[in-house]
């Protein structure tokens, strides 16, 4: 039974509108104008129990959108949506229990205080009996290993203990859904990855069911099964994230630093970007030529000091799948 | 036994979970305070300077036998202490709720199960607590060594709390109502303004409104303001039990009609969240 269930959900903005300089603004004040923007034009998914789905899409796509519709904050114009069987905007008392959400960079946490306390905060917020919520704050406190820190102010946290400390505050009442809204946004790689292993850990071990939006296609590739692309409020892709890795995950932009220098190198299949006798920069496509083929090539050319992948940007993917729609078999566009 | 992911069982609805959300609101905002105590502290000298210069003007023009509405220099001294100390304890609350109207940001407020005005209600009361207490002691201390002690009423300090208990209720609904006009106007910092000295002059911040001409006094009479300024000071520094049920009745009122204005406005506006997204 889908967790999520949203059929032809819709959201109209009316916005005001002004006409630029004095005239304008006496204008606006004795005689308002509107207009309307669509922000989410008639979107339909399911979610399954347990589905870690990636819901992406660039800015003003419609993803903040559809979250705040499915965790009640925002009424929708037209469509139905049920969360864990409730509907969310008449409902969302009653589903704040039920569900979790960590948004970028909202922070829920208490910056002057440890994390500890907010923790405390939380488990009276969500009325959680003293005793269990000793239980659940050692499990969290295990899983996202945070002893070294929980008694130290949220202030002189690094950027990825604080975010580790945000998703497990929204887990502490035992959400079956959680909701996260960018969670690695301006992570290092070190923090970016240790976050991923979280978010895998949680899904897997607490089969919670985690609608994660972003920005950054490696967490996408490392972390869901499932991907759903929306664009100028349209789902414009619904698919399996290997799909989408075959299909338009597969331009690398690779940059090589050199161990030694090296004046000259030969690599078939690849467009060089920039050589030097200290590094090279160059973009590889998978489809026509396997990373690893390219990489054994160079390797037994040059020593390698340190070397950098870079994933396409999201609106490249997005421009990818406008240009290409997508191929048979399991996969499907929607839209 | 282990609630089940997402259940909330009927033991934890059963132990007062409502009642003890809020309090520990109230609790950690106090603890949240006391780290800022030092900074606190150092803005205290505010305090002082302003005790200072009306500790002088009234030794001057009450000298030893004058009084304003029945208080003596050495009174008057004290009644400010009160005012100014409930003024300066008065948390920023209604900053931060008016930036959250304003960004949107009360949208992130609204998915947790708790009520959006008590929230900050609560944590308005546990900020008010460190402050108040702060304040209180500097501003003692400056009056007992300017002027002398106050001959403070021990027997009724439960009504006297009270009394400031519901002055800060009326102080929060009154800034919060005008917090909340963010959700309508663009900008609603003149309102703050205007606010903030009619609490000068209709809080009786630095004379009771009793002393007022009558036609001034009417109009303070009128307003929520001197219920939560002039009203509980006085109570402290000039005892007297008529004034006690007719303060404490007006302040039920108000806090009454203010908390139905505040919760009509809120609701009224949150609909505009569910609807435009802020």
């Amino acid at each position: 039974m889908a967790v999520i269930d949203v059929k032809d959900l819709q959201k109209v903005y009316r916005t005001k509108t002004k006409e630029p300089g004095l005239r304008g603004s006496m204008q606006a004040l004795l005689r308002p104008s509107y207009s309307e923007v669509t922000a989410v034009k008639g979107i339909s998914l399911a979610v399954e129990k347990g589905e870690l789905l990636a819901f992406i899409g660039p800015n003003g796509a419609g993803k903040s959108t559809t979250i705040k519709m499915l965790t009640g904050i925002l009424t929708p114009t037209a469509g139905t949506a049920q969360v864990l069987g409730l509907v969310p905007w008449e409902a969302r008392r009653q589903l704040a229990y039920k569900i979790g959400s960590v948004f970028g960079q909202k922070s829920q946490l208490w910056y002057h205080l440890p994390a500890l306390d907010s923790f405390r905060l939380l488990g009276s917020i969500y009325e959680i009996d003293g005793g269990e919520f000793a239980k659940r704050l050692a499990q969290v406190v295990e899983l996202f290993e945070l002893e070294e820190f929980i008694k130290t102010p949220v202030r002189k946290l690094s950027l990825g203990q604080r975010m580790r400390c945000e998703i497990a505050a929204s887990i502490l009442h035992r959400p079956q859904v959680i909701f996260l809204d960018e969670p690695t946004i301006g992570l290092d790689v070190v923090a970016k990855l240790k976050i991923r292993e979280l978010i895998k850990r949680l899904n897997e071990e607490e089969q919670t069911t985690i609608f994660l939006t972003s920005h950054d296609a490696g967490d996408i590739e490392q972390l869901c099964k499932r991907v759903i692309v929306i664009n100028y409020g349209e789902i414009i892709l619904d698919a399996s994230t290997s799909y989408l890795r075959h299909n338009y995950l597969t331009t690398k932009i690779v940059n090589v630093k050199f161990a030694s220098p090296c004046p000259e190198l030969k690599l078939s299949g690849v467009e060089i970007l920039k050589h030097t006798e200290k590094g090279v920069k160059f973009r590889a496509d998978t489809r026509s030529r396997s990373m690893e083929d390219v990489l054994t090539e160079l390797f037994s050319q040059v020593d390698a000091a340190d070397i950098s992948v870079e994933e396409p940007a999201m609106e490249v993917i997005i421009r990818d799948i406008y240009a290409r729609p997508a191929g048979e078999g399991e996969q499907h566009a929607a839209g | 036994m282990p609630v089940p992911p997402g259940k909330v069982s009927s033991m934890q609805l059963a132990r007062g979970g409502a009642v003890r959300k809020y309090l520990r609101v109230a609790e950690i905002s106090l603890t949240n305070r006391l780290a800022y105590l030092a900074d606190h502290l150092v803005s205290s000298i505010f305090l002082i300077l302003i005790l200072f210069i009306f500790s002088q003007l009234w030794k001057t023009v009450l000298g030893t036998e004058g009084q304003i509405a029945g208080l003596d220099s050495t009174r008057m001294l004290w009644y400010m202490v009160f005012t100014e100390v409930i003024a300066l304890s008065t948390p920023g609350t209604h900053s931060l709720v008016s930036e959250e109207v304003k960004s949107g940001d009360i949208a992130y407020k609204l998915v947790r199960p708790y009520s959006y005005i008590l929230y900050y209600f609560s944590s308005h009361c546990g900020e008010y607590a460190v402050r108040f207490v702060t304040n209180l002691l500097v501003g003692s201390a400056f009056a007992y060594l300017a002027m002398g002690p106050l001959a403070v009423p021990w027997a009724k300090l439960g009504w006297v709390l009270l009394g400031l208990a519901l002055a800060a209720a009326i102080n929060f609904l009154v800034s919060f109502s005008v917090a909340l006009l963010a959700f309508w106007l663009e900008e609603n910092r003149p309102f703050f303004w205007i606010l903030n000295k009619m609490l000068f002059i209709f809080g009786g911040l630095f004379i009771p409104v009793e002393a007022y001409p009558q036609g001034l006094r009417l109009v303070s009479y009128l307003l929520p303001l001197r219920y939560s300024i002039s009203g509980p000071a006085l109570l402290v520094v000039n005892f007297d039990y008529a004034f006690l049920w007719q303060l404490l009745a007006g302040q039920l009122v108000w806090v009454l009609l203010l908390a139905a204005l505040v919760t009509a406005m809120f609701r009224k506006g949150v609909r505009r969240v569910h609807v435009h997204g802020g």
